[in-house]
């Protein structure tokens, strides 16, 4: 999502990220990353759990989990990743978006 | 074929608060009229 920042700020994208560390750790990797969208502590969970973000506890931890929220807050997309790894790339992501912005108008 | 247990596009996205990097409070609905990609990380070390 970093690498394609532009293509969705050019679209007027808001990206929100959240996961599980603490506020401290996140405000230190955000610096040590340069990372230009939004970071949000949730180390309690409990937006992860509002919106049913997988936990496999054999592969020990969170599956990633990504969202596009359409302008009316519904919910548009959605890619539960199987494994750490698995999420989708900006191609797919900016297909859903420019098809949302094409229905809209 | 929908698997059960996960969210679903057509859902109303659960409303949140929650602080930034920067100490703001942000809050999904505060986005209201604009595309968000909202993304659940694994966590970093």
């Amino acid at each position: 999502m970093r690498d394609g920042y532009p293509e969705f700020t050019n679209r007027g994208v808001e990206i929100l990220a959240a996961g599980p560390n603490d506020l401290p750790s996140f405000k230190r990797y955000w610096e040590a990353e340069k990372i230009p969208y939004i970071g949000l502590a949730d180390p309690e969970h409990k937006v992860a759990k509002n919106y049913r973000q997988e936990v496999n506890i054999f592969k020990l931890g969170r599956m990633p989990l990504v969202c596009v929220v359409d302008a009316n807050g519904r919910i548009r997309y959605a890619h539960h990743g199987y494994s750490m790894s698995d999420i989708p790339d900006n191609e797919t992501l900016i297909h859903v978006i420019d098809e949302l912005a094409a229905a809209s108008n | 074929m929908m698997k059960p247990g996960i969210i679903h596009p057509g859902e109303v996205a659960p409303d949140f608060t929650l602080r930034d990097t920067q100490d703001r409070e942000i809050r999904l609905s505060d986005y209201r009229g604009k595309t968000v990609l909202l993304a659940f990380l694994r966590g970093f070390m």
